[in-house]
C-alpha cells in the first residue's frame, strides 16, 4: 500500500537512531511532507525557533534526555504544535505519562506504517489542519478535502453513506475501524438504523468498488468493525 | 516484602514474660522454701533470747552467750534513734577472725558492707547505719563448733537493743517480701521496655513493608531503635540497599532490552516498506510482528514479576477489541479473518491491563499463525471474565494440555513452536490470579481459554 500526496505539511522528526530516521523520512516524504530530522533535545529546540512544524514526531530515548521533556520547553510552549511520540516503552503509566505531558498521541515502536500515516492524519485533523494531501491505496486515490474517490482519472460516484463509509475507512488505512465508530460517523444523531444497515451499505461500497476496478479490499472483523487494505491484484 | 510483616508466630515479648515469670517464682519459691534453713527457727520464747541493752558506749564488747551464738542476731536500732547512733561501729569477732564495721577509726579499716563470708562459719547479713538512710542494724550467726563470738558496739548514744532472734526473723521475711516486690517491679520495667523495643520494631517493620520496589524505594529509618537492633535494621537496609541496586539494573537491562530489541525491529518493519509487494515480504512483516508480540510479553512479565504495576479493573471488552485491532491487519495478510463474539456491557475483571494486552495478543497471534488458510479465528468473550480465543488448526492432544504452558515446549514437527510465549501467558495469568487451559472442544481446532476473576464493586451496579 502507497500514498502519494500533493501539499506539503511540515514535519520535525526528533530521533536519534539514524536508520529509524531515515526509515520516516522516506515514509513520509512519500506522503508529500517536508520533513527535518534532528536527533537530540537542543536541536530540536532550535529547530522550532527557526520554523513552524505541523506536527511533531518524538521519540523518548534522547542522548539528552527523555523526550518529554520537550514539552516543558519554552520553544514548544509557544507554538505548542501536535506531538505523536513513538517509543520504545510501552507500559501504561509510561503512556499516560507522554500523553499527560501534552502528546496528542503515543505509538510504540515498532509501528506498522500505514498505521503511524493514519495516526498522523488523525493528530492533524484535531488540531484543525485541513487534510489536503491525496491518499492513494492501491489504485484508488482520494482526495479527503473533496471527498472524491477515482481510480486513474475516471472519478467514481457513491451514494452518500457509502462515501462517509468509504471517507472514515480510508483516513484509517490499514486499521479497525470500530463498528460502534462508523455508525456514529455515518448516521446522524437520533437517526432511526436498523441493526444490519451498517452491513447493507458496506456490502453496496464493496459491490462499487469492485465495479469501479478498484484493487482494495474491505474486511470485515465481525464483531469489532472495518478496515481497508489494498488487495492482491 | 510481606515477609517482613509476618508475626504470625511466637510473641517473643509474651516469652520472655513468661520466661521472667517462671525463673522468678522458681527463684521465689527457693528462697521460701530455704527460709526456715537460714533462720533455723528460734525457739520463740523469750528465755531463749538475749536482750542485751548497750547504752554510751565507747567500744564496748559484749560476749555472747554460747547458745545465743546458734541464733540470728540482730541490733535494733529504734525508730528516731538514727540521729542519736549515726556514729554506731560494731566488730563481729569469732575465734580467730575479727570483722570491723562502721566509722570508729578503730574499725575503719575494714569494708562498711558485711557480706557473706564462706572462709569463716559465720554468716552475716545486713549494712552499717549511714545517716538516717536505715532503721535496722542486723546480721546473722550461725554456730561454729566451739568457737566463742562477740559483738564488739561503739558510738552508740542512746540504748541499743540488741535481740537475738525476733527481729531477725522479721528480718528474712522482710527480705522475702523484699525480692517479691522486686521481682514484680523488674518483671514489670522489663515487659514494659520490651515493648516499647518492639513497638519501635513493629514500625520499622512496617516501614520496610510499605517500601515500594522501584525507584522510590528508601530505607527503613533506623531513628529511636534501641542500639542492639540497629545492627540488623543496619544489615536489611544494607540488604534493602543491594536489592534497590539489582532492581535498578533490572530496570535498565528492561529498558535496554526493549530499546534494543524494538529500535532493529522498526528499522526492519521500515524497511520493508521498500519490499515490492510479495509473499514474503507479507511474511516479514508477520515475523516482525511475532517478535514484537513476544518483546511486549516478556517485558510485561518482567514488570509484573517486579512487583510494579498492581492489579486492578480491566474492561476485558476494551482489552479484546484493542486486541483485535492491533492483530486483525496482519491476520488478514495471513489471508485469515478474525472475529470477536462479546457482550454488550463491560466485563469488569481483576488484573494488569497491559499485561492482559499482551497475553491476548500472544494468544490471538498463536491462533491466526496456526490456523489454515482462509479460516476464521474466533474470540468470545464472556459475561462471567473468561476469553475463549479458537481457531480451526491442528488439535492439541490430550498428553499435551499441561506441558504445553512449560517453557521452550514446542509441539509437533512443523518448528512453528510455542516456545517461551503460552509459559509466559501462564506465568502473567497466575500474577493476575487467572488461569490458562486448553479447553476440550473435541472437534477440529484448538480452544485456548483465559479465566479471570470478576472486579465487583459498588459502583458496577
Amino acid at each position: 500500500m502507497t500514498h502519494a500526496g500533493t501539499s506539503a505539511v511540515r514535519l520535525l522528526i526528533v530521533e536519534d537512531d539514524v536508520y529509524i530516521a531515515s526509515g520516516l523520512d522516506k515514509l513520509l516524504k512519500n506522503e508529500g511532507h517536508v520533513i527535518d530530522i534532528v536527533d537530540t533535545l537542543d536541536s530540536a529546540r532550535a529547530a522550532l525557533l527557526v520554523a513552524d512544524y505541523e506536527l511533531i514526531l518524538l521519540d523518548r530515548g534522547l542522548p539528552d534526555g527523555d523526550g518529554i521533556r520537550l514539552f516543558r520547553t519554552e520553544e514548544y510552549q509557544k507554538s505548542k504544535q501536535p506531538v505523536l511520540i513513538l517509543t520504545a516503552m510501552e507500559d501504561v503509566p509510561e503512556r499516560v505519562k507522554g500523553l499527560d505531558a501534552g502528546a496528542a498521541d503515543y505509538l510504540v515502536k515498532p509501528f506498522e506504517p500505514d498505521e503511524l500515516l493514519a495516526r498522523i492524519r488523525s493528530a492533524l485533523r484535531l488540531s484543525g489542519h485541513q487534510e489536503t494531501n491525496l491518499v492513494k491505496i492501491s489504485n484508488l486515490i482520494y482526495d479527503p478535502l473533496s471527498k472524491q474517490a477515482s481510480v486513474g482519472d475516471v472519478p467514481l460516484v457513491f451514494p452518500r453513506r457509502e462515501l462517509l463509509i468509504l471517507d472514515a475507512l480510508i483516513m484509517n488505512a490499514g486499521r479497525v475501524v470500530l463498528r460502534r465508530n462508523l455508525e456514529n460517523y455515518v448516521y446522524k444523531l437520533g437517526e432511526e438504523i436498523s441493526s444490519n444497515s451498517l452491513d447493507v451499505n458496506i456490502s453496496r461500497l464493496r459491490q462499487n468498488l469492485k465495479k469501479g476496478e478498484v484493487n482494495a479490499e474491505i474486511h470485515a472483523v465481525r464483531g469489532l468493525g472495518y478496515l481497508i487494505k489494498a488487495g492482491n491484484k | 516484602m510481606n515477609f517482613l510483616s509476618d508475626f504470625s508466630g511466637p510473641s517473643l515479648v509474651r516469652r520472655i514474660a513468661l520466661i521472667l515469670a517462671l525463673v522468678q517464682a522458681i527463684i521465689l519459691l527457693g528462697f521460701f522454701l530455704a527460709t526456715p534453713l537460714l533462720v533455723e527457727t528460734p525457739d520463740p520464747t523469750p528465755e531463749a533470747a538475749q536482750q542485751i541493752l548497750i547504752t554510751d558506749l565507747e567500744r564496748e564488747f559484749v560476749p555472747l552467750e554460747s547458745g545465743a551464738a546458734d541464733l540470728p542476731i540482730s541490733i535494733t536500732n529504734r525508730k528516731g534513734f538514727e540521729q542519736a547512733n549515726s556514729k554506731l561501729s560494731y566488730v563481729v569477732q569469732t575465734a580467730d577472725i575479727e570483722r570491723r564495721f562502721g566509722d570508729d577509726p578503730a574499725f575503719r579499716s575494714l569494708p562498711t558492707l558485711m557480706t557473706e563470708e564462706e572462709d569463716t562459719c559465720k554468716s552475716q547479713r545486713g549494712t552499717i547505719l549511714r545517716g538516717n538512710k536505715k532503721k535496722v542494724i542486723s546480721f546473722s550467726q550461725k554456730s561454729c563448733g566451739e568457737k566463742s563470738y562477740y559483738i564488739a558496739v561503739s558510738g552508740v548514744q542512746q540504748t541499743l537493743t540488741i535481740n537475738t532472734f525476733e527481729n531477725a526473723v522479721i528480718f528474712f521475711w522482710g527480705v522475702w517480701v523484699y525480692w517479691v516486690v522486686t521481682a514484680v517491679l523488674v518483671g514489670l520495667v522489663t515487659l514494659i521496655v520490651l515493648a516499647l523495643l518492639f513497638k519501635r520494631l513493629q514500625v520499622a517493620a512496617q516501614q520496610a513493608d510499605s517500601l515500594p520496589p522501584d525507584k522510590t524505594i528508601v530505607r527503613v529509618s533506623e531513628h529511636k531503635l534501641p542500639v542492639e537492633v540497629k545492627p540488623f535494621v543496619g544489615a536489611m537496609n544494607e540488604m534493602i540497599g543491594r536489592l534497590r541496586d539489582y532492581y535498578e539494573k533490572q530496570q535498565r537491562f528492561a529498558a535496554a532490552a526493549a530499546h534494543d530489541l524494538r529500535t532493529p525491529l522498526t528499522i526492519m518493519r521500515s524497511r520493508l516498506e521498500e519490499l515490492k509487494a510479495s509473499k514474503l515480504r507479507d511474511r516479514l512483516i508477520r515475523d516482525v510482528e511475532r517478535m514484537s508480540t513476544s518483546i511486549a510479553q516478556i517485558l510485561n512479565l518482567a514488570r509484573l514479576n517486579a512487583g510494579e504495576g498492581r492489579l486492578g479493573p480491566v474492561d476485558l471488552n476494551r482489552v479484546a477489541e484493542r486486541v483485535l485491532e492491533s492483530t486483525a491487519p496482519g491476520a488478514f495478510l495471513a489471508n485469515k479473518s478474525i472475529e470477536l463474539v462479546k457482550p454488550d456491557d463491560p466485563v469488569v475483571v481483576l488484573a494488569d491491563d497491559g499485561a492482559v494486552y499482551s497475553a491476548m495478543c500472544n494468544l490471538v497471534f498463536n491462533a491466526v499463525e496456526h490456523a489454515p488458510g482462509n479460516t476464521s479465528i474466533v474470540v468470545i468473550l464472556q459475561d462471567t471474565g473468561s476469553i475463549d480465543i479458537v481457531n480451526s488448526g491442528a488439535v492439541i492432544s490430550e498428553a499435551d494440555h499441561k506441558t504445553i504452558f512449560k517453557p521452550y515446549k514446542r509441539l509437533g514437527s512443523n518448528g512453528n513452536g510455542h516456545g517461551m510465549g503460552l509459559a509466559i501467558v501462564s506465568d502473567i495469568m497466575e500474577l493476575c490470579g487467572g488461569t490458562v487451559t486448553i479447553a476440550d472442544s473435541g472437534q477440529e481446532g484448538t480452544s485456548f481459554r483465559l479465566a479471570f476473576q470478576l472486579h465487583l464493586d459498588d459502583f458496577s451496579l
